[in-house]
């Protein structure tokens, strides 16, 4: 006479579970120190899921701009390892080639 | 570790509270609840309450606020209850298949069942009846957790006595009807179900319960024109599953 809820199976279940225990693994461990367990674990859903989409935003940001820096170095004559990027080199000294100002 | 404070939501119940008894807190017709978190997570993805059929039970204790006593709940009541944990959880927009096609119903404009009041003298949870085919006149009530736990047990015996049995019905409709002509022993209670009612009787008290209960209104128009019951399937609860 009532509603009928199909809820988890216990096959589907522990699978569940790992998900929600994985977030609250990932908020902990990539927020830097900002989050206890506790906090994390009693935040409404909604507040947890922005957190997490949150720091994976911060960290795709800082990936995506690490990749750039490594994209600026390719032009750069000395590279963030200290050492002489010959490819650009040879690039930018194609047309000083003959013509040294000393001779 | 100082525990953050929430804000929760105040849930209008379909009864509006009128078949609780006054001394009782769900007579004003308003449940609190706070938010689904990780504990609510935790306690549906709990082996031991699927496997006991309580975990909804155990769900709605998590969430619920208010002082009150979940066996007390009507089923419709209930309902409103798991609905609107559903919608503080994981949103209002609800993904399921229906016909083959995925329809997005939006679950917070679920309205609850209009019902007629006047039906009601405030406080008792009993209401009259004439059997259409017998004219014989009774009295039911709507059947609320404690009710649902009892007849459980009591399946439970029936079927350890005869396995082939299916007793489900007239059990239930046993612990429905609370008097027959006036007569509120339930000896004659059980006397009657298993050797006078008839089945169009029968069938015709279901259908008014069905019609007349206070619940959610789970019917929805889709874009097709069609009207349909929201069913409640596994992403009820778990969007992502």
């Amino acid at each position: 006479m009532g509603l009928t809820f199909f809820g988890l199976t216990p096959k589907i279940a522990p699978e569940i579970r790992i998900r929600v225990f994985t977030q609250i693994h990932q908020i902990l461990f990539h927020g830097k120190g900002g989050y206890d367990y506790n906090t994390v674990y009693n935040m409404p859903l909604w507040l947890r899921k922005f957190t997490y989409s949150e720091i994976q935003k911060f960290y795709d940001e800082e990936e995506a701009a690490y990749k750039n820096q490594q994209s600026s170095d390719n032009t750069s004559l000395i590279g963030a390892d200290g050492k002489v990027n010959v490819q650009q080199f040879k690039n930018v000294s194609k047309d000083y080639k003959g013509k040294s100002s000393y001779k | 570790m100082s525990e953050f404070k929430f804000p929760t939501e105040e849930i209008e119940l379909p009864s509006k509270g009128l078949i609780y008894p006054e001394d009782n807190p769900l007579s004003s017709g308003k449940v609190e609840i706070k938010y689904m978190t990780a504990k609510e997570e935790d306690i549906l993805t709990n082996q031991a309450y699927i496997q006991k059929g309580t975990v909804l039970d155990k769900l709605l204790e998590s969430v619920i606020i208010s002082k009150i006593n979940i066996d007390d709940l009507i089923i419709g009541d209930k309902n409103a209850l798991l609905i609107a944990t559903r919608i503080l959880g994981y949103g209002g927009t609800y993904d399921v298949t229906i016909n083959g096609n995925v329809e997005s119903i939006n679950l917070t404009e679920l309205e609850n069942k209009e019902f007629d009041e006047s039906s009601i003298s405030k406080g008792v949870n009993e209401f009259p009846f004439t059997l259409p085919s017998s004219s014989t006149v009774i009295t039911y009530k709507l059947l609320t957790g404690k009710d649902e736990k009892t007849i459980e047990r009591e399946l439970a015996g029936l079927k350890k006595i005869n396995k082939n049995s299916s007793p489900e019905l007239s059990t239930r409709l046993k612990y429905v009807i609370t008097s027959i002509d006036g007569d509120t022993e339930k000896k004659s209670i059980r006397e009657f179900v298993d050797g006078y009612l008839l089945a169009r009787d029968s069938r015709a008290l279901r259908e008014h319960i069905r019609d007349t209960q206070p619940d959610v209104d789970l019917n929805v128009i889709l874009d097709s024109g069609e009207e349909v019951r929201v069913p409640i399937g596994l992403n009820f609860f778990w969007p992502d599953a």
